[in-house]
């Protein structure tokens, strides 16, 4: 990878636009929308759209090894900005973008009729800049900043109908439990810099593979910079925000599922993977931690009754699966990993507008008031189903060469344990993605659906929905491009035996909810209703196996405790306010005097 | 230093006149220039801490632009606040603004 000094911008047009514009576009954007809702929208679209092609022009520097530019920055401390573009950052940025323009073409339909549009383009596009930001990143602080910004931006826009209460107090839900992991990230990135003496990855890479970095150190900064993925990556336990993170619009959930916030923990693992990836207890950590959420989100979705959850609880599921694929420390698992980061991308986001399709015609997203939507509403119908035959795993959707690349290398790993656990998570998947389907759109048609007058959604939504189908489906050419560009060889193919287990889970579990949900024999609520343990089952499901639960009682009632505590002390008038904060000064400087 | 002390001495005096003022005064407006006086009083102790043997370092001259920005805008910002406050209550005495409390 070659290192060049960028004393300018001159010459280096992409590496820094890329980001740079996005980020730059967010102060212009009340700008433009005096000029009206149009511009504003179009000017939003065009600026993402550009970032996408720089990030194309990307593409051949990436692919002839790489190069890091890096400039000065706060020259005193020595810290410098450095611009990493290599194979997993340009591959990052592509789908950021490609995904990030089609989300944003699509709410010019959705959003139409809403109001404090300026705040969501300017909140979109500062989202979408520092994600790219953080994956172009050419070291660990620069990162955090970017991370810290993409965390702030996706509660603000869970948020964002900031009337509703559930809404505000899932943005705030988001911010927290992402703090937590946040807290571990930063202490970690200091535990590494006050030991090392540097931020940057190369240089971290170079001394971990030297040896310089004591083993104790090495474990305890990577586990707690596993902590700040696991955050954002909502893995278990960390994962209580992501499905409440529904309550903003199904754009905004499109965003941070797809395009960005969550692909930053599973980025952040796979960046950090040659410096820590040595010790097989951090690699260990990282596999069970993302298949216990694998499987925790995959049974949670079999559950709920919510379409976006299932969707929500689907991408735990799938991020488990990213994780766990990196956790096998193989230059096949770590390309699994981000080949199924795009793939899940790619049907996540299709399946999320369709979702958004339905939503919005319908304003509910109970599925039980759904059904029978099928006939009417054919550009929707096909894209969900699309986005569910890909996230289950049927060939040849871009799913099931992801999925089956990972379960091949847990194969070749070797590790029975994660590899069985694995297929019942394939089971699993397929039961809750044909389950929605079937109820969505099968079925009699509800009260709800006869009451409206069904349509086809606007031509700016059925675009993003219709490109996006192809690509679930044709996505699986680019593995050659995409092992070239992230620079693995090639995997080969897996034995027939791999496909014929990962279809046969597939099968296992398509059975029971084409019986159920589709047949109607046995009939679901009677199955609750005769089985004691289904219902009790279904009971635990529903809860989300209590985490929420345990950390309301755990954690926030400790806070609201103290802070009710606290309380008393806050008069509400500034001038009482101010005579106590002269009282503590003195207290301190008596003390300090004492001393 | 005989120098350095008078500027600390001078900046713990105006910080704390600054502190006495926002405690004391009945407008909001005021309350901003004490706060006004406080952060002057920071920044020349930070001015005054970073002297080295020929003058200001180059360090401390950097630090204190970036504090003297932030202080000014912060200033702004709160300005802004006030006149919502104002159109809001109808009033810029701060022991009649008590709403949050409750």
């Amino acid at each position: 990878m070659g290192n060049q000094e960028a004393s300018t911008l001159n010459n280096y047009y992409p590496e820094w636009l890329v980001w740079l514009l996005p980020l730059i576009a967010v102060v212009f954007v009340p700008v433009v929308s005096a000029l009206g809702g149009k511009a504003r929208e179009w000017f939003a679209a065009l600026v993402v759209l550009l970032a996408a092609a720089f990030a194309v022009t990307l593409v051949p520097i990436a692919l002839s090894g790489g190069s890091q530019l890096s400039m000065a920055w706060l020259p005193i401390s020595g810290f410098r900005l450095q611009i990493r573009v290599d194979g997993l950052s340009v591959f990052l940025a592509l789908i950021v973008n490609l995904l990030g323009f089609l989300i944003v073409l699509y709410s010019q339909g959705y959003m139409k009729r809403e109001t404090g549009l300026t705040r969501y383009y300017c909140l979109v596009l500062l989202f979408i800049g520092s994600m790219t930001g953080l994956v172009m990143a050419g070291n660990l602080l620069q990162m955090y900043i970017f991370w810290e910004l993409v965390g702030i931006c996706s509660s603000f826009l869970i948020a964002f109908w900031y009337d509703r209460p559930e809404a505000v107090r899932a943005g705030l839900k988001a911010f927290i439990v992402t703090r937590v992991g946040d807290v571990g990230l930063l202490i970690g990135l200091i535990l590494l810099y006050v030991n090392t003496g540097t931020f940057s990855f190369d240089a971290l890479e170079t001394m971990a593979g030297g040896g310089k970095i004591a083993g104790g150190i090495l474990l305890a900064s990577g586990l707690l910079i596993l902590l700040g993925a696991m955050g954002k990556s909502a893995q278990f336990p960390l994962h209580v925000w992501l499905p409440d993170a529904m309550e903003g619009p199904t754009t905004v959930s499109a965003l941070i599922h797809a395009a960005t916030m969550v692909n930053a923990g599973v980025y952040l693992v796979a960046r950090v993977t040659p410096i820590f990836g040595s010790s097989s207890i951090w690699l260990g950590v990282v596999a069970w931690v993302g298949i216990i959420s694998a499987i925790l989100g995959a049974t949670m979705a079999g559950a709920t009754l919510d379409v976006k959850r299932v969707l929500a609880y689907s991408t735990i599921s799938q991020l488990g699966l990213m994780f766990l694929a990196l956790g096998i420390g193989s230059p096949g698992g770590w390309f699994a990993s981000q080949f199924h980061l795009m793939s899940q991308a790619a049907f996540k986001a299709l399946g999320f507008l369709a979702a958004g399709s339905l939503i919005h015609l319908l304003g509910t997203r109970d599925m039980n008031e759904m059904g029978g939507l099928g006939r009417k509403m054919p550009v929707t119908f096909i894209a969900f189903f699309f986005s569910i035959l890909a996230m289950s795993g049927v060939p040849p959707f871009i799913g099931f060469w992801s999925k089956d690349l990972i379960i091949a290398e847990l194969h070749n790993a070797g590790d029975s344990t994660l590899f069985i656990l694995a297929l019942f998570v394939s089971v699993c998947t397929s039961f809750y993605a044909f389950r929605a389907f079937f109820k969505v759109f099968y079925r009699k048609q509800s009260d709800l659906v006869k009451s409206k007058q069904i349509h086809e959604s606007p031509l700016a939504m059925a675009i993003p929905l219709g490109l996006l189908s192809i690509a679930v489906v044709t996505l699986w050419l680019v593995e050659g491009g995409a092992s070239r560009l992230l620079g693995v060889v090639e995997p080969e193919a897996a034995s027939p035996w791999i496909y014929a287990a990962s279809l046969g889970a597939l099968l296992i579990g398509f059975l029971p909810a084409y019986a159920m949900y589709l047949r109607q024999s046995p009939e679901p609520s009677q199955l609750v209703a005769t089985h004691h343990w289904i219902s009790a089952t279904r009971n635990v499901l529903l809860d989300g196996y209590g985490f929420d639960r345990f950390y309301d009682r755990v954690f926030a009632s400790t806070v609201t405790r103290l802070g009710s505590a606290v309380r008393l002390i806050q008069t509400g008038s500034l001038g009482k306010n101010m005579w106590g904060f002269l009282l503590f000064i003195l207290i301190v400087a008596l003390v300090v005097l004492a001393l | 230093m005989i120098d350095q002390q008078i500027l600390q001495l001078t900046a713990a005096a105006m910080f704390f006149m600054g502190l006495a003022g926002l405690a004391t005064t009945r407008n909001l407006v005021k309350a901003i220039m004490s706060f006004q006086v406080v952060l002057f009083g920071v920044n020349l102790a930070l001015f005054s801490s970073g002297l080295g043997p020929n003058g200001p370092t180059m360090f401390s001259t950097a630090l204190l632009v970036l504090s003297i920005s932030i202080g000014a805008s912060i200033e702004a910002f709160a300005l802004s606040l006030v006149i919502l406050v104002y159109r809001h209550y109808g009033t810029l005495n701060p022991w009649e603004i008590r709403r949050l409390r409750h």
